[in-house]
């Protein structure tokens, strides 16, 4: 049995794959749907939702369609948080890979910059980053990624010092492989398994961080994103909620389907290895 | 004729987790005659561990079996530790590793011999010196991975032996050994079942280990039972020819070398 | 008489724990003649296994040198270092644990004649095929993943591969210990035939005496990390001299009986 039909027969992993799905498609589809700068302002302001079906969610403020803002925000929230998990587990991976397979000096310098990099709280360290490099995408997900990549380089190293001991890696060693290629084919590729694991947690938090982020003012203004609609929200808390609860529900149910996910995913590994 | 300790008749043993794939044991019928030394010899796949384990009554419970096994020696399933006494291949998985080595004997001696902490204390050292632990006052508070892996399976076959059983199965307990320490296991094991008149019920790839000690050896192979019979009867006039091909490739010291005496 | 094929003397090697120091090896010195097996029997613990893996320079002893073939062993760095692997190579003890869990039999095969640079990709399959055709695999296993095979098969892979690059020495490590009576009788007969046909010299750890002395024309004896007896196998085993070697000879289980001599 595939890993992907094992996936789907847990209820964590069906339901987190098909919360994920839909996102995806939300985000994929969002041009479609909404091919107006969801920023334009499109009616009056603060309509409630379910009230007029021009605007299922109402309208903000300044009259601007709310459900185009939360389907356009996915995008910022989804690429942001994925693209940040890939840069910190990329890096991650090999700077572990590097440590715990090189060993002595190198092992030691590497791991106290890990050190150095995890007595910063995750997002002060994506705040000072974000307000020195001024707040775009790429730079938005450069700074997450700072917080994030000592957790997989930490985990990667313990899995590379376990199996750099297998018979596998002295029989790569006796066949003459060079070192590189060792830790690159023979051991990284097994010490993933577990990291990829991470890349849940990674990816929620990288979402969360985010949204803090935009919610503070430190985003693309041009972009929509869910942190800035709640922070848009928040001036008018008292009389229209809605307007910071909708995006926070998206929130919350996005961080859900990626645990969900993980939950499922691992579960569907380890019955993999059970097996063989 | 001496009497019967258990019967096993027409016993299946499949696990359900490969249902497709061939019983683990099908339709076995053996004896256990009581103070016997009964070897059961195998190869891997030869369902001689799911046997070990189903006498036991310690098959998973995922496991399905089908036939019987009886026991006219108790009246009923006998009771794990107080009945029989179990020792496994691997004897460093088999101990905890954050209880001493008196902790983890004088455990057993409390609960089957109704004795209080203090006399369990005393019962376990007494086992220790009986299993000849080098200096059994340091042993009692030692914690396993300070053991070598002959003196952790000499403490396993102290707790085995500790409620005096009448049955002692031994799984490969020697597998995991080098030979030197396995001679002196085996030799262990032979005296503690002669001198207390245990029946043992020894699970072995080596039929020659088996054939030095063993009263009757029963060979396995893929999940049946190949033959049963006296020891050397069973080696001298062996009566499948998979019996005599585990003889016939048996390496011993009388074994005519494969290599000449020089180089090639 | 010739010189030996590989000669290590006075090696040593101290393991420092938090609280004790434990010598692994002790001033060992063994020989291995071109075409010869060398039995390295020991209890458990005697520092045989390091032994092995010092030959093969998987772990650097403190002191001692290596003759292999008139040069130093032990000065090989980088692309020298390289160029010696492929004449001595290993079989370990667990053929499942030997192989990166994702590898399949090609691919398995294919790694040391790439590293070595013999053939091109097609080239390297028909090697791959006539490999385990030797071993007596069908050549159409190469497909599966190394998991999909049995144990007998797995050992029988990892042979092909340590005669993949046409070695002059083979380290054995406990190489038919864990494989069934049957099986183990095979393999050894396929380690004799392959030592005659390319005169190849191994080094075969072993805890089990008569074993070795099935196999191997000469016999170590290691103990607490000395080799403390050498001499030919039938010789050590009619005649053990040292107390180690008696209790290796003591220890060797005898059939009963045996059919047709009752």
């Amino acid at each position: 049995m595939s890993v992907l039909q094992r996936l789907l027969r847990s209820p964590e992993g069906a339901i987190g794959l098909a919360i994920l799905c839909l996102l995806a498609a939300t985000a994929m589809s969002a041009g479609a749907f909404f091919p107006r700068d969801p920023l334009s302002i499109v009616g009056p302001a603060l309509v409630p939702p379910f009230s007029d079906m021009a605007f299922p969610l109402g309208t903000d403020r300044l009259g601007r369609d709310v459900l185009a803002e939360l389907v356009h925000g996915s995008r910022a929230s989804l690429m942001v948080g994925i693209a940040a998990a890939a840069v910190a587990l990329v890096v991650g991976a090999l700077v572990g890979t590097l440590a715990g397979f090189a060993g002595g000096l190198i092992d030691e310098a590497l791991m106290r910059i890990v050190d150095a990099f995890q007595v910063v709280p995750a997002f002060l360290l994506a705040l000072a980053f974000v307000s020195v490099a001024g707040a775009s995408l790429p730079v938005v997900v450069l700074a997450i990624a700072l917080g994030a990549w000592t957790a997989p380089a930490r985990l990667a190293r313990a899995e590379v010092l376990s199996i750099r001991e297998r018979d596998y890696v002295a029989a790569a060693r006796v066949i003459g492989m060079r070192p590189l290629e060792i830790a690159l084919r023979e051991v990284l590729p097994n010490a993933l398994a577990p990291v990829l694991a991470l890349s849940s947690v990674i990816v929620a938090s990288s979402v969360l961080i985010e949204a803090a982020l935009s919610f503070l003012g430190l985003s693309d203004p041009n972009i929509v994103t869910w942190g800035s609609m709640i922070a848009e929200g928040r001036n008018v808390l008292r009389s229209a909620p809605f307007l910071s609860i909708v995006p926070g529900i998206a929130l919350m149910l996005t961080v859900l389907g990626v645990y969900l996910f993980s939950e499922g995913l691992g579960q569907a590994l380890a019955g993999r290895k059970a097996r063989t | 004729m001496t009497p019967l300790l258990a019967r096993i008749s027409g016993l299946s043993v499949s696990y359900r987790a490969d249902r497709d794939a061939a019983p683990a044991l099908d339709g076995i019928d053996l004896d256990i005659v009581a103070g016997e030394r009964l070897a059961i010899i195998g190869e891997s796949g030869s369902g001689k561990s799911t046997l070990a384990l189903a006498v036991a009554g310690l098959l998973p419970r995922s496991a399905v079996v089908d036939g019987r096994i009886d026991w006219p020696a108790y009246g009923k399933a006998p009771l794990p530790g107080r009945d029989y006494g179990f020792v496994f291949q691997d004897a460093g998985a088999s101990l905890n590793p954050v209880l001493t080595v008196g902790e983890q004997i004088a455990e057993v001696a409390e609960r089957h011999l109704g004795v209080g902490w203090f006399e369990a204390f005393g019962r376990a050292r007494e086992l220790l010196e009986r299993v000849r632990i080098p200096d059994p006052d340091a042993a009692l508070g030692a914690y396993p991975h300070q053991l070598s892996g002959g003196q952790r399976q000499r403490v396993c076959i102290a707790a085995a032996i500790c409620a005096r059983p009448k049955l002692l199965i031994a799984d490969e307990p020697t597998s995991a050994l080098d030979m030197v320490v396995q001679a002196e296991i085996v030799s262990l094991l032979d005296e503690l079942v002669r001198e207390d008149g245990m029946t043992l019920l020894f699970i072995t790839h080596d039929i020659a280990l088996a054939s030095g000690f063993a009263d009757r050896i029963a060979v396995f192979h893929k999940a049946r039972l190949v033959e049963a019979g006296s020891t050397f009867d069973t080696l001298a006039h062996p009566a499948q020819p998979y019996t005599a091909s585990l003889i016939a490739n048996h390496i011993d010291l009388d074994t005519p070398p494969l290599v000449s005496a020089g180089p090639a | 008489m010739n010189a030996p094929l590989l000669s290590a003397a006075g090696i040593s090697k101290t393991y420092s724990g938090a609280s004790r120091r434990v010598a692994a090896l002790d001033n060992a010195s063994i020989a291995v003649m071109r075409g010869e097996t060398l039995g390295l029997v020991g209890p458990s613990g005697s520092g045989k296994s390091t032994l092995a893996r010092v030959l093969l320079r998987l772990i650097e002893p403190d002191a001692g040198t290596i003759d292999f073939d008139g040069a130093d062993l032990l000065a090989q760095r980088g692309e020298r270092l390289r160029r010696t692997r492929r004449r001595i190579q290993m079989v370990f003890q667990d053929p499942l644990a030997a192989f990166n869990p994702r590898a399949t039999v090609a691919s398995a095969l294919d790694d040391p004649l790439r590293i070595h640079g013999m053939g091109g990709r097609e080239g390297r399959q028909a090697i791959a095929a006539g490999l385990l055709e030797r071993v007596g695999l069908d050549p159409a296993l190469a497909s599966r993943t190394i998991h999909e095979i049995s144990g007998g098969q797995r050992q029988r892979v990892a042979i092909a591969r340590a005669i993949a690059t046409g070695p002059d020495l083979i380290v054995l490590d406990e190489a038919v210990s864990a494989l069934d009576v049957s099986v183990r009788a095979k393999i050894l007969e396929l380690l004799v035939d392959l030592q005659r046909e390319r005169e190849i010299a191994y080094v075969f750890v072993s805890h089990d005496l008569a074993v070795v002395r099935a196999i191997a024309h000469r016999v170590a004896v290691m103990d607490a990390g000395r080799v403390v007896e050498q001499g030919s196998a039938s010789d050590v085993v009619a005649n053990p001299s040292s107390p180690t070697a008696r209790a290796l000879v003591d220890a060797v289980p005898r059939l009963a009986a045996r059919p047709g001599n009752s």
